[in-house]
């Protein structure tokens, strides 16, 4: 789920469009420009590392957890539309992951991978991860660089999950799929098309360097979660810097997100109309917190590409399972009490160098004066 | 000028929270804080605790305020205890808890798996024991565990003691002859073998599920040790009862879970607890067979009795 959340917030940063003929940029302000070319690719390199505890029933103690996952995402303007909306080729690939916790690791990359070798759960993820190493999918956006549609998403995952074919061991992670897949894939992502998106102020025009703005906005809720959340940002123009080559803008970003209170609670329950999920799925409760939520992004305003996101996190995570006596499972028939897991999450984000295909350590030259210093 | 003065503190202070806020120092900040806290925990969970420790030293003393959650300072205490360093663990462990009154609940229990290291003290078992008052499973798991350890420690010192009687001079004592010891003290050493057996098989599923691997291999090891496997057997007895019937019994059995016992021609199932008690001794006979086959140079039997 953090992997579909920090693809869809990478690649958003492609979604501005329009091109204009603009005066030059003043020094203390600037305008983001969208401009797109068909047939254009850029790649943008997302990592993500997770650090914490999984606190397990006791009396298991907290076991330590990191994790390190890396991905490219490629991105290439198919066309615009004569209603100057935008088609965006999005492919996911060089995925690679590194996971520990307890006495268990797990390593995975793409580039290396030999199923001959692989074996217990590094094989078991080796083969998940290869079949959606290389899934695309596509991205509409409007001419202002709104996220309208995601289309492809869901069916490329089906197609990976699909040439597991009938492993065992993977039957109940494509039945989770199948059924869960009306809540990730297409809609989720498209959801969180809207992160990047949020990182430019929704009032049109210039904005000057110190200007701030807030988003909220509600959370897809997944069956499993004890109810909706909302997400809040603060953001703010911090500067006006040149990144790799390239003219930024640079956002101070602080997000985070929490449950809806209960009295804002929707009506609508998400497990409504899903039936098969009201075994194990419908009796867990999760609940999740953020806190921290800092960053900076940088982002080229002729252009309207992300350049440079990093963004810290930090996550508190509680699952708990409620009895049921006609369970036929004993394992699972008496509940699981509650589970929390406290992660402190790093993204960073890299545009690649469309020519070397390789993503540099950002070298900032100062344009302008801005609201704090940048340490490199 | 003194209104020039105001004026200008007045901006610098009003516009200035976020010049001050600094933010890519902070961020940067953090970004290290995550990747050494990454690197920490991958040593920890690889079984290298010293590395691990120096990692988590430098993070708790230089990364104090993003240390929220005490990760970091709970991880030295871990570290130190993985390396046998108990009372350095234990008072790395209670200033963590000072420091971190979220882990307050984390930290008892670790400190109660201290009292588990090692020799189990007089003081611990008090400890273990007053947590059992009240009424937790896991206090009672654990003070069962304690007072097995502690069980052992003193079948292994009875043996001994019975061990210097059948050695120590007695002349001038009336004391009865050593001998008689003998078999006493031979079958007090088994019981704290088998004893020290079950402890092992205790500790290993206790240690695989905390994820400690080094104490996974040690404590697999240690329960293995003295396991022999039975392939193949047969036997058959013919047993008389005290009311003169006779009882003829044969077991058949193709490995250590698949067995068939008739007994005057009427196939048996016994229960679960039964067939593991049948299994426990099985274990021991093979073992002093196949001694006595290496003692006495006989080729190695694989399975069989009569």
């Amino acid at each position: 789920m953090r992997r579909l959340l920090t693809i869809a917030s990478v690649f958003s940063c492609l979604a501005m469009t329009e091109i204009a003929a603009e005066p030059a940029q003043k020094p203390d302000q600037v305008e983001v420009k969208f401009k797109f070319e068909p047939g254009r690719s850029t790649r943008l390199k997302v990592v993500t590392k997770s650090v914490g505890t999984m606190k397990l029933p006791g009396p298991i103690p907290e076991q330590k957890f990191s994790q390190t996952f890396e991905q490219v995402l490629t991105s290439t303007c198919r066309k615009i539309n004569p209603d100057k909306t935008v088609v965006m080729d999005m492919t996911m690939s060089d995925l690679a992951m590194h996971m520990s916790i307890g006495g268990f690791t797990l390593d995975y990359d793409s580039k290396t991978y030999d199923p001959a070798k692989a074996t217990g759960p590094t094989a078991f993820v080796g083969k998940m991860f290869s079949a959606m190493n290389g899934a695309t999918f596509t991205l509409t956006l409007s001419e202002d660089g709104r996220p309208l549609k995601v289309q492809g998403l869901t069916e490329s995952i089906k197609k990976a999950m699909d040439q597991l074919g009938d492993d065992k061991e993977l039957a109940p992670v494509k039945k989770m799929f199948d059924q869960l897949s009306s809540f990730i894939g297409d809609s989720t992502m498209d959801d969180q098309m809207q992160t990047f998106y949020r990182m430019s102020p929704p009032k049109k025009g210039p904005i000057k360097i110190g200007e701030k703005w807030e988003q909220t906005w509600s959370m897809r809720q997944l069956p499993m979660m004890a109810g909706a959340m909302q997400g809040k940002g603060e953001y703010q123009l911090v500067g006006i810097e040149e990144l790799n080559g390239r003219k930024c803008e640079k956002v101070k970003v602080k997000e985070s997100f929490s449950m809806l209170p209960p009295d804002k609670q929707p009506d609508a329950k998400p497990m409504a109309g899903l039936p098969g999920l009201e075994g194990i799925l419908g009796r867990m409760k999760m609940e999740m917190s953020s806190s921290g939520g800092d960053g900076e992004a940088y982002i080229d305003y002729e252009r309207g590409e992300l350049v440079h996101l990093r963004q810290t996190q930090r996550l508190t995570i509680s699952i708990s399972m409620a009895a049921d006596p006609s369970d036929p499972n004993e394992e699972t028939r008496r509940g699981m009490p509650t589970m929390v897991q406290k992660i402190f999450n790093s993204v960073r984000v890299d545009l690649m160098d469309d020519a070397g295909g390789a993503s540099a350590e950002p070298a900032v030259k100062e344009t302008a004066k801005s609201a704090g210093d940048v340490t490199r | 000028m003194a209104w020039l003065a105001i004026g200008t503190a007045v901006v610098l202070l009003g516009g200035g929270w976020a010049w001050a806020q600094n933010p890519g120092q902070e961020v940067d900040r953090s970004f290290r804080f995550i990747e050494r806290m990454a690197q920490a925990t991958d040593l920890f969970n690889a079984d290298k605790p010293q590395e691990a420790l120096d990692i988590f030293r430098d993070l708790a003393a230089n990364y104090p305020d993003l240390d929220e959650d005490g990760d970091a300072a709970i991880g030295i205490g871990d570290c130190l205890s993985l390396l046998g360093l108990y009372d350095q663990a234990r008072a790395a462990y209670q200033g963590a808890a000072a420091a971190h009154p979220n882990l307050q609940a984390s930290i008892v229990e670790r400190l109660a798996d201290l009292d588990l290291a090692g020799e189990v003290s007089d003081e611990a078992l008090a400890r273990l024991r007053a947590d059992a008052a009240s009424g937790r499973p896991v206090a009672y798991w654990r003070l069962g565990r304690a007072l097995q350890k502690r069980a052992q420690a003193m079948l292994t010192e009875a043996a001994k003691s019975f061990r210097a009687a059948e050695t120590a001079d007695a002349s001038g004592e009336l004391f009865p002859k050593p001998s008689m010891l003998t078999n006493h003290t031979a079958a007090l050493e088994e019981l704290g073998k088998d004893l020290g057996t079950l402890i092992g098989r205790t500790e290993s599923f206790w240690s695989s599920l905390r994820g400690v691997p080094r104490k996974v291999a040690e404590a697999q090891a240690e329960a293995k040790e003295g396991i022999v496997g039975l392939e193949r057997g047969k036997a058959e007895y013919l047993v008389r009862t005290k009311d003169g019937q006779r009882m003829e019994i044969q077991i058949r059995r193709e490995s250590d879970c698949d067995e068939q016992i008739v007994i005057n021609g009427k196939t048996v199932q016994l229960k679960p607890e039964d067939q593991r008690r049948i299994q426990q001794y099985q274990v021991r006979i093979n073992a002093i067979l196949l001694e006595a086959a290496g003692q006495s140079g006989e080729k190695r039997i694989e399975g069989s009795q009569r």
